[in-house]
């Protein structure tokens, strides 16, 4: 491994629309190593990483190739200077067939020649498939491979490695690291992106860590361990200090909701909970552990495929996101953009939207009581925009999520779940949000939070369950103190220790 | 690896039994099977000379011509409205040029293949760069060339050139052996000029998306755009190329369609874009993009074509169980190329 | 705060005088109707004016009063003439069947079957009430002004005052709007970026040059013999019936991102059964007459039901199955055809059954009955839409399927709901259509309806992608269309040659609205909002 740089991205900004994506960022990656970067969702990776790539364009800062300054404004433009990228979405035509996709767009196109070379290429991933078979025919796992193997096999300076283990397992892992040390010797520079951080030890030289669009810093893998690298992923935002305490739980609370044994293959395994009246509870994990797809199963955005789940006593059947509202369930989703808010649509409109769900179109507000309840809620969760008829599409990312707390809230649901309500939103909207949801709890409103920053978990909930690969890993109960962080870091970095009699 | 695939050694058998050809397999055997019960039910007849299976071209070679450029746009997930316009305008070039202003059909036939390649390079920029669904886009086109077909005139006009007659003349009469000595294939089997169009066509429109980088790239923007612009390929160039395609390929359907009929009429060939659209959808080709090969299209446009023959050599049911009959295998097809794709999804996850 | 109100003064005063004017046109109206009563002659609006006009004395009046009628008496068709239109008409609806020309026939059968109407009307009373009057020895003038010059005077101040209260009525409109756009703090940028104004400024342009080719475009006159207006504005709308009562429903699934191809088939099928059920079997029944097999409430719901359960099949491929709408559309646009086919067994019923012309060409409220029938479905889909929350939910499916699934909406119900509407919509125009015919026509019915409502909703501002939609855009849509064709006829092109015109328009209106374009026009409209200062 030299010391020689051969890419340096200095300060880069990039700005969409009401959030700063990048906040003066540095990277550097020297030829012949393995490059972590690291961050939670939303830190900025994937936006750094396409900035690079040419998909996104830098507001500002400069990147140096071999030293010479280049702008990538295409993905053709990136892969002709010699950075070849595998994509956190597997970005290839499934209509394709292997051989095809990996050498769509280049010299090679006979299919002779193509299926030869690409039967050889997937060889030396100990891939024994047919390549004359369309992509889509092929699971998952197989088609990352396919598209790391494009990447690869594109003689490139920089090869970038957005998340490609997701979907392999541990054989397949294996074989990906024996081919990025191949490549390595080389001279190849390798960006990779993963969440598992095993991985990381297992194959990386050093990591930059980013959290919230800005940089936390540049180690040497070897110089820094696993719990102070979650702790700097995480991080302690220290710079918010609010009073914010878990409500104290009435003594005689009943059971709000009961799930047992409910489970969807592929998300999750099994999980039975328990939920009090008023009660906070926290779900902590790691993306994909099965924190969502839990939430998901409850209100009936995905079917579980197995065991009962009761609210307030009464066995409930959760077909579909309706039955769950009828039954006083509200869901506020992970991806706000694409589940959560209508875009088009005034803010007005996006507040009654469950209600009227609820109601039935033949039984319509009318629009004065639209306008009455979309006031209220502007004024209660305190929405910055000029009137209620604002197209939420407009509004920033903490108001668009106010409003769609506003939707659930004007449901009167008696349980309310929010995946990653938090999310790319300022520190003051932040604050409000876990405001909010503990004046729910107040009211007798059960909570289910789910948040990939520990800190806000920990201040707001009564309990705490922690998910681990599709199943409950542990569970505390609060009271919190200051070493309640470090034991949800270990249950989360090496599995289930015994976590349940933790805080009993 | 997790599963256990058929092995990279590629029999003769796992290349056929390929899943990427299920749907040109359904057409095929759909039309196999009709093809069948006529030859059963009015084999006595003449159902299975030779002549009329070369009708089965015949009957429909212009939209088949039509349907090659088709195939092409539906492949990249768009959708062309304007064809059969674009035909009958060109026929209308060449009748009204000839006819009333006495140019040379070889001059109208080029400069309506320019209008053709013309018009599907303004439409397929406007679709690409502006962003407008291609339904509106070449719906817009639609009227644009039936309007101004309208304008040159309203009368179907006939057209007698010498040239035109020739070609239109132009036959290959097929002879087979008998004893030793070539004699005609009784009844009398000819291929006119639209049907050698037709078949070339299907030929050179398979050797350009299955053996050039152009075609890999026009089924690459079709599977995905998304990912076809992030691998690094012209997505642009292709799509606008594609509709340059389509416009060529209409410009010819309708100079085939001026050797059928002699004349030009501005209302020619009306609702024939869907016609087009139906035979690619009924040949495999998936509206949703990514999907389809020539072969298929050009057994989509012999289903089509059989159908109404089933009907005539009955002699008792009526022409509009033809439409009936194409709705039902619509249907039919669109129902099967759903169960395909939901069972190759179901065996992803 | 109070709100302002200042514009319901001059709304109020220019409706009083619109109402004034509808007034004084009644009063000619009547005197019309008097004329037709006693001597069934249908006095000419040319007729008119040169009487009224002048400043003739009374007995200069009466005579020009008696020569207008006498004359008009002449103008007015005998029996005979009658015959011969309506042997006209009868070569028209079988026209179909040639496939060459067809359409011209049909278009310039349109055109007279206005006047055709009139005529046998005219003819069935004129052989028994003629010369009723002539016979009490009173003149023309004495039987219809008993009061002599009075009834005269109040004719000719109506006479005039009839356009000058209708021009002073919109104009003082047209300033209550303002200012209600001023008080409503609408910014005069934000108003022109709505889809809706160009539309509106659109055909109010069209209507101007119009009026400048032909001064006399506006003009309405009233037919005693029919009970009906008759005029340029009123056959604009009258003929978009058919496109804005579809447009209504196409607009919905444009709206939920989708399209249906089969509004023109399902359009067929509608008149086609409708006909069937007048004259069963053709071959007992084999000559058309004033008659109806079934009972007629069984021929206008039978085929509403058959189009509303076709639209459930729509729905149901769409929604269900979740085949794209494109596709789906196209099977029934395909075989739709050919079930109205099988209904007629392929031949062309026509039909006299008097009820049955009374849904196409009748009359109800001095308007044709094409038009009342639109205003109530235009009405009944709006509240339908926007008096529940329905609209809300098409418009959240059509933008986010996923959130509004999320939210608790049944996106299946909502698709099948607006699918099932849509063809009972197309059901009412193919009733329209067929009764302005009086035949069933499988080929011809509907043609390119679909196109058209497509379009007419498109330049209403619904986008195709899904998502906001305007039904009060549509239906300015749907006039311009029909605008654009009565224009271009004016100019003696043919009406598949409108079709050019008609792409430019719309070429003109998807450019302006495509994404690129939009986005470049707001970024310049936030500089000039930014250089101004900003607002907030």
């Amino acid at each position: 491994m030299s010391e020689k740089c051969i890419l340096e991205m200095k300060g880069i900004e990039i700005e969409f629309p009401g959030v700063k994506a990048l906040d003066g960022v540095d990277f550097s990656l020297r030829a012949g190593e393995v490059h972590a970067l690291l961050g939670e969702n939303g830190a900025g990776k994937s936006t750094l990483i396409k900035c690079l790539t040419g998909v996104h364009h830098k507001d500002a800062g400069t990147i140096l190739l071999d030293g010479r300054e280049i702008t990538p404004v295409s993905p053709q433009h990136a892969i002709e200077m010699g950075i070849s990228t595998v994509f956190q979405e597997i970005n290839l035509c499934p209509n394709l067939t292997v051989a095809e996709n990996i050498f769509v767009g280049r010299k090679e196109f006979k299919h002779r020649i193509i299926n030869k070379r690409a039967a050889e290429l997937m060889k030396r991933f100990h891939l024994d498939i047919d390549v004359t078979r369309p992509l889509s025919y092929y699971s998952t796992a197989v088609q990352q491979m396919v598209s790391i193997a494009r990447a690869v096999d594109i003689q490139a300076k920089i090869l970038i490695l957005d998340e490609p283990t997701s979907s392999l397992d541990e054989n397949e892992v294996q074989l990906l690291f024996s081919v990025m040390r191949d490549l390595k010797k080389d001279g190849i520079g390798i960006i990779f992106i993963t969440h598992f951080l095993d991985q990381i030890y297992a194959i990386s030289d050093r990591m930059t860590i980013l959290r919230n669009g800005r940089l936390v810093g540049c180690f040497d893998v070897k110089e820094i361990g696993k719990l102070d690298l979650v702790t700097k992923m995480i991080g302690k935002d220290m710079d918010v200090i609010f009073n914010l305490h878990p409500t104290q739980m009435k003594e005689n609370a009943g059971k709000m909701l009961t799930a047992e044994h409910i489970g969807a293959p592929g998300a999750v395994r099994e999980i039975s909970l328990e939920i009090k009246e008023g009660e906070l509870v926290g779900f902590a994990g790691l993306l994909g552990s099965g924190r969502t797809e839990t939430a998901q199963m409850i209100f009936g955005a995905n079917r579980p495929t197995q065991g009962t789940i009761t609210m307030k006593g009464k066995t409930v059947e959760i077909k579909k996101p309706f039955d769950a509202i009828m039954n006083g369930i509200a869901f506020c989703p992970e991806d706000r953009k694409r589940d959560g808010i209508i875009g088009d649509l005034s803010i007005r409109e996006n507040i009654m939207l469950a209600v009227q769900a609820k109601r039935g179109f033949m039984h319509p507000l009318s629009r004065q009581e639209q306008n009455e309840l979309a006031d209220k809620y502007i004024k209660a969760l305190s929405i910055a925009t000029p009137d209620a008829e604002k197209k939420i599409g407009e509004l920033s990312g903490g108001n668009q999520q106010k409003v769609i707390l506003a939707r659930w809230m004007a449901t009167q649901p008696d349980l309310l779940i929010l995946d990653e309500p938090t999310r790319g939103i300022d520190v003051g909207a932040k604050a409000e949000i876990q405001r909010l949801m503990l004046e729910m709890c107040e009211d007798g409103v059960s909570v289910i939070f789910i948040s990939s920053e520990l800190e806000e978990v920990i201040r707001c909930s009564n309990r705490i369950i922690i998910m681990r690969d599709g199943a409950k890993a542990g569970e505390l109960e609060g009271p919190f103190d200051a070493d309640t962080q470090n034991r949800i870091l270990q249950i989360i970095a090496e599995g289930s220790t015994g976590g349940e009699e933790a805080g009993k | 690896m997790r599963e256990k695939h058929a092995g990279s050694t590629q029999t003769l058998l796992s290349r056929i039994m390929n899943p990427k050809y299920v749907m040109v397999y359904a057409t095929v055997i759909i039309f196999l099977i009709i093809y069948i019960y006529g030859a059963i039910r009015y084999g006595s007849i003449g159902f299975t000379t030779l002549r009329t299976f070369v009708n089965f071209f015949t009957d429909n070679a212009y939209y088949g011509i039509s349907a090659v450029g088709m195939t092409m746009v539906l492949i990249t997930g768009g959708i062309d409205l304007s064809v059969a316009s674009v035909q009958s305008l060109t026929g209308m070039l060449i009748a009204y040029g000839y006819t009333k202003l006495g140019i040379s059909p070889v001059y109208t036939m080029l400069l309506s293949i320019l209008i053709g390649v013309g018009l599907g390079i303004l439409m397929g920029s406007a679709i690409h760069y502006l962003n407008v669904p291609p339904f509106i886009t070449t719906l817009t086109g639609n009227f644009l060339a039936r309007g101004v077909c309208s304008l040159i005139s309203r009368e179907s006009i006939s057209i007698d050139h010498p040239l035109i007659n020739e070609l239109a003349g132009f036959k290959i009469t097929l002879y087979h052996l008998v004893d030793g000595q070539w004699e005609k294939i009784k009844p009398i089997t000819s291929i006119s000029l639209p049907v050698l169009i037709f078949i070339l066509m299907i030929i050179l429109g398979t050797i350009l998306m299955q053996h050039t980088r152009f075609g890999r790239n026009v089924y690459a923007v079709g599977g995905n755009e998304q990912s076809a612009k992030l691998m690094g390929l012209p997505v642009a160039r292709t799509k606008i190329a594609v509709y340059a395609i389509n416009g060529f390929c209409s410009a010819l359907a309708g100079i085939a369609y001026v050797l059928v009929v002699k004349s030009g009429w501005n209302m020619a060939l009306q609702g024939g874009e869907l016609e087009v659209i139906s035979c690619a959808v009924i040949g495999g080709t998936l509206l949703t993009g990514g999907v389809g090969y020539m072969i298929g299209t050009m057994f989509g446009v012999l289903l089509k074509s059989v159908i109404p023959a089933l009907i005539t050599f009955n002699g008792h049911l009526n022409s509009w169980w033809g439409k009936i009959a194409t709705g039902a295998l619509l249907l039919l097809f669109i129902v099967i190329q759903k169960a395909v794709v939901s069972y190759t999804d179901k065996k992803k996850a | 705060m109070k709100k302002k109100r200042t514009f319901l003064i001059p709304l109020l005063l220019g409706l009083v005088l619109i109402a004034a004017g509808v007034f004084f046109f009644a009063r000619v109206c009547r005197l019309k109707d008097t004329v037709y009563k006693n001597y069934k002659v249908s006095l000419s609006d040319a007729s008119i004016s040169e009487v009224f006009h002048g400043n003739l004395d009374e007995a200069g009046v009466r005579e020009a009063f008696n020569a207008a009628v006498a004359k008009n008496e002449k103008n007015t068709p005998a029996a005979g003439d009658a015959d011969l239109l309506s042997e006209m008409s009868a070569g028209q609806d079988s026209a179909g069947a040639e496939p060459e020309g067809a359409q011209e026939l049909q278009d310039a059968g349109q055109a007279a079957r206005g006047e055709e109407t009139e005529a046998l009307t005219d003819a069935s009373v004129t052989e028994d009430g003629a010369g009723k009057a002539a016979a009490s020895g009173k003149d023309a003038y004495e039987t219809v002004f008993p009061d002599g010059l009075k009834d005269v005077n109040s004719i000719r101040t109506a006479n005039r005052m009839i356009p000058i209260l209708f021009g002073a009525g919109a104009l003082l409109c047209l300033v209550a709007a303002l200012l209600v756009i001023r008080a409503k703090k609408l910014d005069f940028a934000s108003i022109m970026r709505s889809k809706i104004t160009w539309a509106a400024i659109a055909e109010i342009l069209i209507l101007i040059v119009c009026l400048i080719v032909r001064p006399d475009f506006f003009n309405i006159s009233y037919q005693p013999s029919t009970g009906m207006l008759y005029g340029s504005l009123i056959d604009i709308i009258n003929r978009s019936s058919e496109i804005t009562i579809i447009a209504m429903g196409m607009t919905l699934v444009l709206a939920l991102g989708g399209t249906d191809l089969s509004v023109g088939a399902l359009v067929a099928v509608s008149g086609a059964f409708a006909l069937k059920l007048l004259r069963w079997d053709v071959t007992i029944y084999n000559t058309p007459g004033d008659y109806s097999v079934y009972p007629f409430v069984l021929v206008i719901i039978a085929p509403l039901l058959t189009c509303i359960l076709m639209g459930c099949f729509n729905g149901f491929l769409v929604g269900q199955l979740q085949l794209q709408p494109i596709i789906a559309t196209l099977i029934l646009m395909v075989s739709g055809r050919g079930v109205a086919q099988i209904l007629t067994n392929g031949k062309q019923f026509t039909t006299l059954y008097t009820p049955f012309r009374w849904i196409g060409q009748g009359s109800a409220l001095f308007l044709p009955t094409p038009i009342i029938i639109t205003v109530i479905v235009v009405a009944a889909v709006m509240i339908f839409v926007r008096k529940t929350a329905f609209g809300t939910f098409v418009e959240s499916v059509g933008i986010n399927r996923s959130a509004s699934r999320l939210s608790g909406i049944n996106a299946k119900k909502v698709i099948m709901i607006v699918f099932a509407l849509t063809g009972f919509l197309s059901g009412i125009a193919g009733l329209i259509y067929s009764s302005r015919i009086m035949s069933c026509d499988s080929n011809n019915a509907g043609l390119n309806y679909e196109t058209d409502a497509i379009l007419a909703a498109v330049i209403g501002g619904t986008n195709m992608a899904g998502g906001k939609f305007s039904l009060a855009g549509t239906i300015i849509g749907s006039i311009i269309i029909r605008t654009i064709v009565t224009f271009v006829y004016y100019f003696g092109i043919s009406a598949e040659a409108t079709m050019a015109f008609k792409a430019l328009i719309i070429a003109v209106v998807i450019v302006l609205q495509s994404e690129p374009v939009r986005n470049w026009m707001s970024k310049r409209a936030k500089a000039r909002g930014a250089a101004r200062g900003g607002v907030l």
